[in-house]
């Protein structure tokens, strides 16, 4: 793409951007804020019960190291709560909780106990499509509505494409 | 009446600030007539002029070390990284004396800290052995010495240094995944310190080593038998186990954000590698050059080409010789 195009793409694709928003906004009577709340709750959902849980200790024994997956996701919550409206804030969410799925996926589903956080762990496509297949009521039903395009569940969806994207464009390009 | 600029982000100020770094907003009473000036400066401290320099001069110098220019911008902005720039910045510092001379200042500071987080581990996993580690440090600055003055160390005391060096970075590695120090960022400072000295001492070790001894090996293997032992360590460094723990370490004791800290272990990995990578192209171009007369005079010959060089970017940039080290010693103090 020349830089042309490239100067004139970017401000009509972030004006379609915002008309989608609008019309999310129209169909579901969420403003934004609200849109990208759901995103945060949506991503805790399919992430926060298959992070393995902080270990009981025993009597008389020291107690267990916090597994590693766990003291990621507590930091994730911790700027959910704290400061998920900045741009930063929101970045970093997503960040930690991408690494988190991504490591469930490859762990088929199943708790984890680590976390790969290197970006280059990240597949999109696979996010998305193990996002499709999410279930709710013991597998009856499926837990993202994506048949309209409009709906809070897809604009979770359009989000993490963004929020993957923005991550890609601060990409640090090194070997690791 | 001028036209009414938006702004979206403090960046976007950055143009208006006059040439002492701060922009001047006037206010206006009711009847239009000045009413207040104010002077505001943006969040970012001014740099000072040797700093500016330093920057200028890094970025010059790295664009031959082939490091990405988008990330050392991004561990300069970092100011928890400042100390770490030094040893991850490409320059390898532990190879000359001059160079040396700064990092041992900053290393022999710390290194009662060090000591006292090494007795501690020490004692609990019942190591007896003394690896001292400014010990370490005075030795590789007496060699460097020795080597300015042409009076090398023989086989048996570079072999005595680089197990030396060896055993106490070892030590530190394993003091730093056990998670016993609070002072994580000194401990990564001081071990990536006596990763760039190790691997400086091996490159030197294995010129005397090989020339010294190739007649009498003949055909056999023709490095030290505990050459491999060595370089494993720098695998260690780089290891994913080594790797999560920086990233952790980044998170959670230093506060960084997660580009932040992208930019901290993958530069640590980076620089780990071309550490590894230094000796192993050493040992390629001692075995191609097989002669220690020609093998000096490309030393000598390249190491002469890379201070021309230097002097060149730095002509480029305006900064004089002396004032590059003025502006190195500005940086670590």
């Amino acid at each position: 793409m020349s830089y042309l195009n490239f100067v004139q793409t970017v401000p009509v694709f972030a004006e379609k951007i915002c008309d989608y928003f609008e019309k999310v906004e129209l169909k579901t009577g969420k403003n934004f804020e609200k849109v990208v709340e759901k995103y945060t709750l949506d991503f805790d959902s399919i992430v926060g019960d298959r992070v393995e849980k902080e270990p009981k200790p025993r009597k008389g024994e020291p107690t267990p190291p916090t597994p590693r997956a766990r003291k990621y996701y507590d930091r994730a919550c911790f700027i959910r709560k704290n400061n998920k409206d900045s741009e930063r804030g929101l970045l970093d969410y997503s960040r930690l909780m991408f690494c988190l799925y991504m490591s469930i996926i490859n762990n088929s589903f199943k708790k984890i106990e680590d976390l790969d956080f290197a970006f280059k762990s990240l597949n999109l496509t696979k996010m998305l499509e193990a996002m499709c297949r999410e279930t709710t009521l013991l597998g009856r039903k499926s837990k993202f509505d994506i048949k309209d395009p409009y709906s809070s569940d897809r604009s979770t969806f359009v989000i993490t494409v963004i929020m993957f994207y923005y991550m890609k464009s601060k990409e640090v390009i090194g070997e690791y | 009446m001028a036209d009414v600029v938006v702004i979206r982000t403090v960046d976007e100020l950055r143009k208006f600030l006059n040439e002492k770094g701060l922009m001047e907003i006037v206010l206006r009473a009711k009847n239009q007539k000045f009413k207040t000036f104010i002077k505001v400066a943006l969040d970012q401290p001014q740099e000072s002029e040797a700093k500016k320099q330093i920057k200028k001069v890094m970025n010059l110098l790295n664009e031959n070390n082939n490091l990405s220019l988008k990330n050392l911008n991004l561990l300069n902005n970092i100011s928890k990284l400042n100390k770490l720039n030094l040893v991850l910045n490409g320059l390898n510092l532990c190879s000359t004396w001059v160079g040396f001379a700064i990092m041992y200042e900053k290393l022999d500071r710390m290194s009662a800290q060090i000591a006292d987080v090494v007795n501690v581990y020490k004692e609990a996993n019942k190591i007896r052995i003394d690896f001292e580690f400014r010990k370490i440090l005075s030795e590789h600055s007496n060699m460097l010495d020795c080597r300015k003055k042409q009076n090398y160390y023989t086989e048996e005391q570079m072999r005595e240094l680089v197990d030396g060096e060896y055993n106490v970075l070892e030590l530190l590695i394993d003091i730093f995944l056990s998670d016993i120090s609070n002072d994580r960022d000194n401990l990564l400072f001081s071990i990536l310190s006596l990763a760039s000295m190790l691997s400086v001492s091996i490159i030197y070790f294995d010129e005397i080593y090989y020339f010294q001894n190739k007649e009498a090996i003949g055909d056999g293997n023709q490095w030290h038998m505990a050459h491999d032992k060595w370089v494993a360590i720098f695998d260690k460094l780089s290891s994913s186990k080594f790797i999560d723990t920086i990233q952790d370490c980044g998170l959670f004791k230093m506060g960084l954000n997660t580009i932040e800290n992208d930019c901290f272990y993958i530069s640590f990995y980076d620089r780990i590698r071309e550490l590894k990578q230094d000796i192993e192209d050493n040992q390629f171009m001692i075995k191609e050059i097989d002669d220690k007369e020609l093998f000096d005079i490309v030393v000598k010959k390249s190491s002469e080409e890379f201070q021309n060089e230097i002097e060149d970017i730095l002509e480029k940039a305006g900064v004089t010789v002396g004032t590059y080290d003025d502006a190195i010693r500005v940086a670590v103090a």
